[in-house]
This record gives C-alpha cells, structure tokens and sequence, in this order.
C-alpha cells in the first residue's frame, strides 16, 4: 500500500493565531479514515492546504508525490462545508460541467442518485433546499472514480434519514483503491463506517490509530473516546 | 482543459450580460416607438403628458447607450470575483486546470462578449438613426458626402503633418485589439491583490486598483518623457510596448495569487 497523502511539518499561522502547527501524517490508499476533533481544531484548515485553498506558512504537503496544484486537482474529490457552485445553473447543467472537467466522473452513476433522491435534474440549484442542495453535492463528488476523497462535514446539515443515506452512498460508491478522508464532529453517526482516526486538537494530532485498535486497547467506541479526550 | 473553462465562463458572463442586453433592447425598442410616432404625428405639441414621457425615454435610452458599454467591461470584473474570492472559488480553484488557463479563457470570454456587446451597440444606434429620420436626411441631403470629404481633407492634412501611414493604421488597430485582450488584467490584479486582506476584500481591491493605476501612470509617466520626440508611428510603438509590459506584470501578480498567495478562509 503506497503513500497518497503525505504532509510534513505543516504549519499555518494566521497573524497571531496559530491553526495547525507542525503537523506530519502520512496515510496509504483503500481507507476510509475520520478527521475528527472539535470546532475550531483546524480540521478544515487542513483540508484546504490539501486542496490547494490555502498555502502552508511553513511545511509541505504531497499528494500521490504531487504538490497541490492541476494534477492533485483532478485525483482529489473534494467536497466542502458550504454551496460552492452557481445556483443559476441547473441540476442536469452541473452534471454537464463535471463530465466536462473530470475525465474520471462516472454521469451515469450520478443520474442513478440522483432518481433515488428524486431528485429533478431540470431544477435549479437555487430552487432546492439546503439539504437537498448538499446532497446534489455529495453525489457530484462520489460521482468521480478519484484517489482521493475529501469530505468537508458531509452530515453536518442534513436530516438523520439523509445521513444514512449519505453514509451508505459513501461506503457503497467510492473507488475501493482510493482513500476517503471525512472530517466530522458527528462521530456517533459515522463511526460504523471509518477504519481509522485522526483526533485533531489544536491545530495538533493527538491520535491516529485504526478503529478496530481503539475499541480493543481503549474497550470503548471512539465516539466514547472522544468525549474523553476532548472534554470541556 | 482552456477550451472547457472559455466554455462556462462565456455561458456563466452570458448569463449576467443577456438579461441586460434584452433590458437594453426593450428600452431602445420603447425609444423608437415613441420616436417613430412623435416623426409621423404632432402629438409631442399636442399632449404634454406623451411629451413627458419622450422625453424621460429618451433620456433613459440615451443613458443606457453609454451604459451597456460600461456594463460591458465590468461584466468580466464581477464574474472574476465571483469566481476566485466568494464561493464559487471553492470549486474554481480545486479544477485540474493550471492559473494561467483559468486566466487566459476569462480574457477569451471577455473578448467575444466585448465583441457582442459592441455589435448590440452598434445595431441600436442604426436603428435609433433609421427611426429618427436621420438616415434619410443623410441620404438625401449632400451632408453625407460633405462630412466624409472633411473627413478626408482632416485625414490628409494630419498624414502629411504627422507622417502617419498605413503602417500607423495597422499598428493602431494592434493597439486597440490588445487593449481589448489585455484591457481586465488591471482588475484581475488588483482583485488577485485586495483578496489578500483579511475582510473588506471589496475595499481593498478598489484600493489595489486605485494604488496599481496611480503607479502605473507614474511609471509610464516617467517613461514617456524619454521618447516625447518620436513620431507618430513611433509613439503608437512605444504604447504598444508598454500596454505589453504592464499586462505582463498584471498577468503575473494574478498568477501568483492564484499559484501562492489563496487566501480562501
């Protein structure tokens, strides 16, 4: 199993706030792996220096041995924690759009989603609700036949009924080669799916170990842990 | 992966610039109507209220004539923005594609709209002289022809003074097609610069902007002194030269701001 994401001694400061610092992980293909902590932790601070959004103040980061840039773009699937795309356009047009910029994009894999949803695809985006708008996202990104998925709070803002769904949509359509890494506070509703976590405090990693290991070594659910861990 | 992003981001600037268009249209349809009916009736003298409202119409048309120009050129300004500080950026910056072709297709995009957006221009302002008579008037009166040999008598007097050739007309129609190409680079800059400030982003791109043409007049200023005895052709040159440079530094404080300096918080 090789390294796909590898990030060395990252650091970002902003003026005198410190959101990451010295953070070093490295994580191989085929997992499907949490990034959990509370808010503020710089869960999505890191996601975006993955991506590409934000540039370390120091260290590095490599994706499949590329710096973030046109080639990580199309390997990465990332989905982040707001409405990022025009809401003039229409379900079928967006759909239109990443079978255009992504090779890797599998359109009929996204219209079979999309009727379980029902959801119409002539709708425009402003039209729908804000869930059904986060999902019409989701399913843009498990669309793609990536290496690498990045899910920025995929559960946050839907019904429990839709996390389900979300979740088995997760598990069932991603590349099993590829890696998934789901950042979340919502732990209790996607622990049955992860096999490893990272807990992120302070900018800080405090734990990265496989699920399985927590709950023999800890005799706890990692939702249990932490609780623990990052008790107020 | 150009000829994909050209794609939306003409659709996307259609999509501001149409409704615009078709606003324009109806008020320029409204003006000759009433035009047309104020050249074949006397009900401008007669009805002060049809009076009124010509008179409001055709100011509100010929308002919107300097206008849909204007609204032409800051189009490309708003899509810009959208796409790489509000968040739209989430996605336009996480696509395959390298900050030059992001760049490169909005100027292409910018480009054939300008185009459109001038040939709407131009059919308005024939249809407003058909409508007003004017047309006819020029046809049948010799004030056509006598406007084009002054025209022409201008235009050989200052050749002869000036020492302009077909060379110097070549080179000016260079200089305004790169103008037009390169015309948005100024504001991509001072947007790619302005974002980088924490909040007020919108306030500190105007003052980028405000800040980056002070400099470059300066500069250029500076420059010009040195050639104020060139020729015509030589000075059309040396506009050229630096409408060149500077949109090469436009162009690479944008791209390093889409390759260094995000600041998508």
């Amino acid at each position: 199993m090789g390294v796909l994401l590898e990030c060395n001694g990252l650091t970002k400061r902003y003026g005198q706030k410190t959101a990451i610092e010295n953070l070093s992980v490295t994580m191989g293909s085929g997992r499907i792996i949490g990034l959990l902590g509370p808010n503020g932790s710089g869960k999505t601070t890191l996601i975006k220096m993955i991506n590409g959004l934000l540039k370390p103040t120091q260290g590095s980061i490599r994706i499949d041995g590329e710096a973030p840039g046109a080639y990580t773009h199309g390997i990465i699937s990332y989905l982040p924690d707001r409405n990022y795309l025009n809401k003039r356009m229409k379900v079928r047009q967006v759909l239109d759009m990443f079978s255009d910029y992504y090779g890797d994009f599998n359109r009929n894999k996204a219209d079979a989603m999309l009727t379980d949803l029902q959801i119409d695809p002539e709708m425009k985006l402003r039209a729908l609700s804000k869930g059904t708008l986060e999902k019409v996202q989701l399913i843009l990104v498990m669309s793609r036949e990536a290496k690498l998925y990045i899910l920025d709070e995929p559960i946050a803002g839907v019904d429990p009924a839709a996390r389900d769904y979300i979740l088995r949509t997760i598990i069932s359509n991603y590349n099993p080669e590829a890696t998934v890494l789901i950042s979340t506070h919502l732990i209790s509703d996607i622990e049955q799916i992860l096999d490893d976590v990272i807990f992120l405090k302070d900018g800080h990693i405090e734990l990265f170990a496989p699920v399985d290991e927590i709950r023999e070594q800890e005799g706890k659910s990692v939702d249990a842990l932490f609780r623990e861990v990052f008790r107020c | 992966m150009l000829g994909k992003l050209f794609k939306y981001d003409f659709k996307e600037m259609g999509l501001i610039l149409v409704p615009i268009y078709l606003l324009y249209v109806g008020i320029m349809a409204a003006f000759m109507v009433l035009l047309i009916l104020a050249r074949s009736s006397q009900i401008v003298e007669e009805n002060t209220l049809f009076g009124l409202l010509f008179g409001i119409v055709s100011l509100v048309a010929f308002l919107s004539m300097g206008l849909i120009l204007v609204v032409g050129s800051l189009a490309i300004v708003y899509h810009f923005y959208r796409k790489f500080v509000t968040e739209e950026a989430y996605f336009t910056l996480t696509l395959p594609a390298k900050p030059w072709e992001h760049i490169a297709s909005k100027l292409m995009a910018n480009v054939v709209w300008q185009i459109i957006t001038w040939g709407v221009f131009a059919v308005s302002v024939f249809i407003a002289l058909f409508a007003s008579g004017m047309l006819d008037v020029m046809a049948d009166s010799d004030l056509f022809d006598l406007v084009l040999s002054q025209l022409q008598i201008v235009w050989e007097e200052s050749a002869a003074e000036l020492n302009l050739t077909a060379g110097t007309f070549v080179l000016w129609v260079i200089y305004v097609i790169l103008s037009i190409i390169t015309g948005p680079l100024i504001y991509f800059a001072s947007i790619s610069v302005g974002q980088m400030a924490g909040k007020h982003k919108i306030l500190a791109s105007i003052g980028a902007f405000i800040l980056i043409n002070m400099l470059t007049a300066f500069v250029l200023g500076t420059v010009a002194s040195g050639y104020m005895n060139l020729s015509a052709t030589g000075s059309l040159v040396a506009t050229i030269v630096e409408t060149l440079v500077m949109s090469v530094i436009y162009l690479l404080i944008t791209t390093s701001f889409l390759s260094h300096n995000l600041n998508l918080q």
